[in-house]
């Protein structure tokens, strides 16, 4: 019997495309966990975080990235994410130790990346994005939770013209045609 | 209309849920002696006022926190906006 290997299908299937100049691409991530920090518990948690990650927990809506290349974010009061690009020990070391201290769920098959970049970045996401994205309020190393396109969408800035969008997988289809309608718009 | 959240700033309401009367954080001890007419009060009678009014809302497409709005019904115009975590025995 031939021996079979799973194989991991993205939600966009390495979606990759240039619009009107704007470089769109599927950011690609081994996983993403969701990280709730318990009541009472939150002088805990940040020393936990700072073990695991070797970075100190980031304020709410801003980001850390470790040396490993694993962003960590913080959306809300006792609410983070923790999103592993590539780094193969995460899964086996990094999440047992953040268990010691958060609740964890694992949200990697329910998200989906989108990494746009280009000149006109900001024009593009205006058209959908309620947010100030001026950099005085929405510098580099932040990210918001918003609503795009009546999709919910965390949103990351990387550098002045790059920007990562998380979005719900099940609904990635609709979103990426959205980003894509927009920046021909422009 | 923008609310101004006290953690995150300035946000567009589309992103927030409306949910009521803020009366709706004191749910009545069931244990009181007229305990059937307060628990009346609590699910189905509202003030409805046209002017300033204490309302719940969730932030639903951001950090999912529960807000306390005080918004003046009639020009929209919000006067004060509180986390409903921190407004807690304050707002009889």
């Amino acid at each position: 019997m031939a021996k079979l290997v799973l194989k991991i299908e993205k939600p966009l299937n390495g979606y990759s495309k240039v619009v009107n100049k704007l470089k769109i691409d599927e950011y690609q991530f081994d996983s993403l966990i969701s990280l709730a920090i318990p009541l009472k518990r939150e002088r805990k948690c940040k020393l936990n975080f700072k073990k695991s990650l070797g970075e100190p927990m980031p304020n709410i809506e801003n980001s850390i990235i470790n040396k490993s290349g694993i962003l960590g974010f913080r959306i809300g009061i006792d609410f983070l994410f923790v999103c592993n690009p590539s780094h193969s020990s995460f899964t086996k070391k990094t999440v047992p130790l953040l268990k010691q201290a958060f609740y964890i769920t694992d949200q990697t098959g329910g998200w989906c990346g989108v990494r746009v970049e280009g000149d006109r970045v900001i024009e593009m996401l205006e058209r959908i994005c309620p947010l100030n994205l001026s950099q005085k309020i929405f510098a580099i190393g932040d990210v918001k939770r918003t609503i795009m396109d009546h999709l919910n969408v965390i949103i990351f800035r990387e550098t002045e013209k790059k920007f990562i969008l998380f979005s719900p997988s099940s609904s990635s289809g609709s979103f990426i045609k959205s980003i894509e309608i927009s920046s021909r718009n422009i | 209309m923008l609310i101004d959240h006290p953690l995150l700033g300035l946000r567009d309401s589309s992103e927030f849920i409306y949910r009521g009367d803020a009366k709706l954080l004191y749910r009545p001890n069931w244990k009181s002696k007229n305990s059937k007419t307060k628990f009346i009060d609590y699910g189905y009678l509202r003030k409805n006022p046209a002017g300033v009014h204490k309302e719940l809302w969730y932030h639903e497409q951001g950090d999912r926190s529960w807000l306390v709005v005080t918004r003046n019904t009639v020009t929209h115009e919000i006067l004060k906006v509180e986390l409903a975590r921190d407004t807690k025995g304050k707002l009889k």
